[in-house]
């Protein structure tokens, strides 16, 4: 591609993408508000859990500590497990992503034509893809930021109303930046997957199974969230007295009694840092954006020898 | 101004159709000296002919000294097509010969057929 | 766009082009040829004769697999803001509103952009600004196509198929503002048709191509004078000085279809061939000899 030469044919319409965006926005509205939906939706649910939602276990924490919580959770709607709804959501909005960018974003295009039309437009087809792959990148990044930032405030603030277990510690190691940098390889492996198939239901297909291979891996292979393989987070249960003393769980569950002659009136409890947290992230996360480079360095590769690319 | 109607089943070259239809236009006074001609877009625009059909008409007219073609304005008339043909004693030598092939027995295509001949000997396709 | 007097300025030029798809048949091979700036060129030839492939390389859609393709002046795909190219099926979104497709006409070709002119060509078809692709009939849908690609003011158009889905009317009226266009602003075009009427008026320049190469090339009136059609009592042998693409008996003599090389001899009608009729006369022989006139033979080309 001579891009030199680009420039000096398109002086105007090589310096302002801005068109370009515009278009790609209103091509693929529906799906932005899909997005914009859930992004706001489990940002509110969040919202939820960090305020009114934990009232409840909260009360049942500070009557009875760590035991009152597994009192408490008798049953299914209960706080601890809402606490992981969010989790799951982002997930399967990474599988989303990863089947939106096969199928909506690129394959359909090439396979009804459409993307020809664009590229016989004013825009070459690497600015055509460098478009259709910034565009949702921008929104997966400033969403997914969002959401897990508001996760990591809620664990600060009530990581302590969960049962202790795999849950708690699957959860903490699987929010930070990786949870960001996952579904942009959904966007990479989908758009290079729709490059290649150049038709909308075997990219979908391709797709999903590529992101499942990725979901797979990250689930049983250090540094990754392997849900058995993060080492155990310990956490501190407290008590205290009504002199404000603060001693260990005396572990009455509700038997008053026992509560009365410890002289206890209030449980704290908290998840204490791991000091593996920061090196699995950031490696996670690199992993995954070196992966995202190669799918996208792929596409491009891909689109260059289809098209005369200009 | 003057529209001109192709009819693409005549057998007659499209241009040469312009030219006839702009000296039938002069002949019946629709057009007269200093009126505008259409322009190349416009006749294209409505009868969906090539753009250099039509240049190549107005350049026929031009050169039988019709029309003038004023740069950056259009194409003019210059002169009109007398409509009095009809008195000259030419005239009048045709209509007694066709009376006469007529008693003969001619029918009218023959006439055509001698007619055409005679024309073609006479005034040679040249510039074609 | 500035052409010298001697050789008018070239707005394609191919030599040796070739497209090979995968292990079948190649769809262009050694096709060469010249198209000047400002010609409206007909690009015929039968079904599978590489007319799609050849105009999709040079809208930047496709790698040739051998020689090269010049458009423009540059690489295919260079000037991509002066090209415009009609696919044959009109590919449009279908969830956007005319209003939206004409919209996205301006945002990505900032630089050329005529609203207005777009804007007319959707109103003379009586169309609802705010109406869904998805809803469009055929016709309608090349209408919308047609507007994004005059929108753009391209110095080439490049139409493959532009008229099939339109009725009669529409046809004519649309054929009549890509020609207005072409009056005005000096537009090559290339379009590929079936129908030879529809060629026959509108264009000035023939592209027939045949077995993946040019077979006849050049003006139309240039093409036309260099064949004959001649009747006579004559046998085959006393046409033997011509090039004879193709002949039949008719009565006592023959009726054939000649590229003249010097006069023809006594005895012979001699009348020159419609469009059609040379079209279908080569469409019939496709083993006659190529034919480029000298403004339409690329340099390098051999053209026997």
């Amino acid at each position: 591609m001579s891009a030199a030469a680009v420039l000096e044919a398109t002086p105007t319409s090589a310096r302002t993408p801005r068109g370009l965006i515009h278009t790609v926005l209103r091509l693929h509205r529906g799906a932005l508000w899909i997005w914009l939906a859930f992004v706001t939706a489990t940002a509110g649910f969040l919202l939820w859990l960090l305020g009114p939602g934990a009232d409840t276990a909260q009360r049942a924490l500070e009557s009875y500590g760590y035991s009152g919580l597994i009192m408490a959770n008798g049953s299914a709607d209960e706080y601890s497990s809402l606490f992981y709804y969010p989790d799951t959501l982002i997930t399967l909005a990474s599988f989303a992503v990863a089947l939106f960018a096969g199928g909506p974003l690129i394959a359909r295009e090439l396979e009804s034509g459409t993307a020809q039309l664009a590229w016989t437009q004013s825009v070459s087809p690497a600015r055509w893809l460098t478009a259709k792959l910034a565009v949702p990148a921008a929104f997966i990044v400033l969403g997914t930021t969002l959401l897990t930032v508001l996760y990591h405030q809620l664990w600060a603030a009530h990581s302590d109303l969960l049962i202790a277990g795999i849950g708690p510690r699957s959860l903490y190691f699987s929010l930070g930046p990786a949870t960001v940098a996952a579904p942009l390889l959904g966007l990479a492996l989908g758009a290079l997957i729709g490059l290649t198939a150049r038709r909308t239901l075997p990219a979908l297909a391709f797709s999903g199974f590529a992101y499942f291979l990725v979901y797979a891996f990250r689930g049983n292979h250090w540094p990754f969230q392997g849900r058995y393989q993060q080492p155990e987070l310990s956490s501190r249960s407290r008590a205290f007295t009504s002199a404000g003393t603060e001693i260990r769980d005396p572990g009455c569950y509700d038997d008053k009694a026992c509560l009365a002659q410890h002289d206890v009136v209030r449980f704290t409890r908290e998840y204490l840092p791991s000091s593996d947290y920061w090196p699995r992230q950031l490696l996670e996360t690199g992993v995954l954006l070196a992966l995202t480079a190669v799918a996208v360095a792929l596409a491009f590769g891909l689109l260059r020898r289809r098209a005369a690319t200009g | 101004m003057v529209e001109y109607r192709i009819d693409r089943r005549s057998g007659v070259a499209t241009y040469v159709q312009i030219v006839q239809q702009t000296k039938q236009a002069l002949r019946l006074g629709l057009l007269e000296p200093g009126d505008k001609l259409p322009t190349a877009r416009e006749v294209v625009e409505a009868t969906a002919i090539n753009p250099n059909t039509v240049l190549k008409a107005y350049r026929e007219l031009e050169r039988e000294g019709l029309v003038e073609a004023r740069r950056g304005l259009g194409t003019f008339v210059r002169r009109t097509l007398g409509a009095h043909t009809a008195d000259t004693p030419l005239r009048a030598e045709l209509d007694d010969w066709a009376k006469r092939a007529r008693s003969a027995g001619l029918g009218r295509e023959d006439v055509d057929a001698f007619f055409t001949a005679v024309l073609d000997e006479h005034f040679p396709k040249g510039d074609q | 766009m500035s052409s010298t007097s001697s050789t008018p300025a070239v707005a394609m030029e191919a030599s040796g082009l070739g497209k090979r798809y995968g292990r079948r048949a190649a769809a262009l091979d050694g096709c060469s040829f010249r198209l000047p700036t400002g010609r409206i060129s007909a690009l015929v030839g039968p079904n599978g004769a590489g007319k799609s492939t050849l105009l999709a390389i040079a809208a930047g859609l496709l790698h040739p697999t051998a020689g090269t393709l010049t458009v423009l002046g540059g690489a295919p795909g260079e000037a991509r803001d002066r090209v415009a190219y009609l696919a044959q099926n009109k590919p449009l979104y279908p969830q956007l509103t005319i209003a939206e497709t004409l919209r996205m006409g301006a945002e990505l070709n900032p630089a050329r952009w005529d609203a207005a002119r777009a804007a007319r060509i959707v109103e003379q078809g009586d169309l609802d600004p705010k109406s869904r692709i998805r809803g469009l009939s055929g016709g309608q849908r090349t209408r919308v196509a047609l507007a994004l690609a005059l929108g753009k003011r391209p110095d080439l158009m490049l139409l493959d198929e532009p008229m099939a889905d339109l009725d009669p009317l529409a046809r004519h009226e649309l054929m009549g503002t890509l020609m207005a266009d072409a009056a005005e602003r000096g537009t090559t075009v290339l379009m590929s048709s079936h129908i030879v009427a529809e060629l026959a008026d509108a264009c000035d320049h023939l592209l027939l191509l045949g077995g993946g190469r040019v077979r006849l090339g050049g003006g139309i009136d240039d093409l036309l004078a260099a064949h004959t059609l001649v009747t006579g009592r004559g046998t085959p042998a006393d046409l033997a000085a011509h090039t004879v693409i193709e002949s039949r008996t008719a009565g006592r003599g023959l009726t054939a279809l000649i590229r003249r090389d010097g006069p023809v001899g006594e005895g012979w009608a001699t009348e020159e061939p419609s469009l059609e009729e040379l079209l279908l006369a080569h469409l019939r022989a496709p083993e006659a000899p190529a034919l480029l006139t000298p403004g339409t033979t690329a340099p390098e080309a051999v053209t026997a």
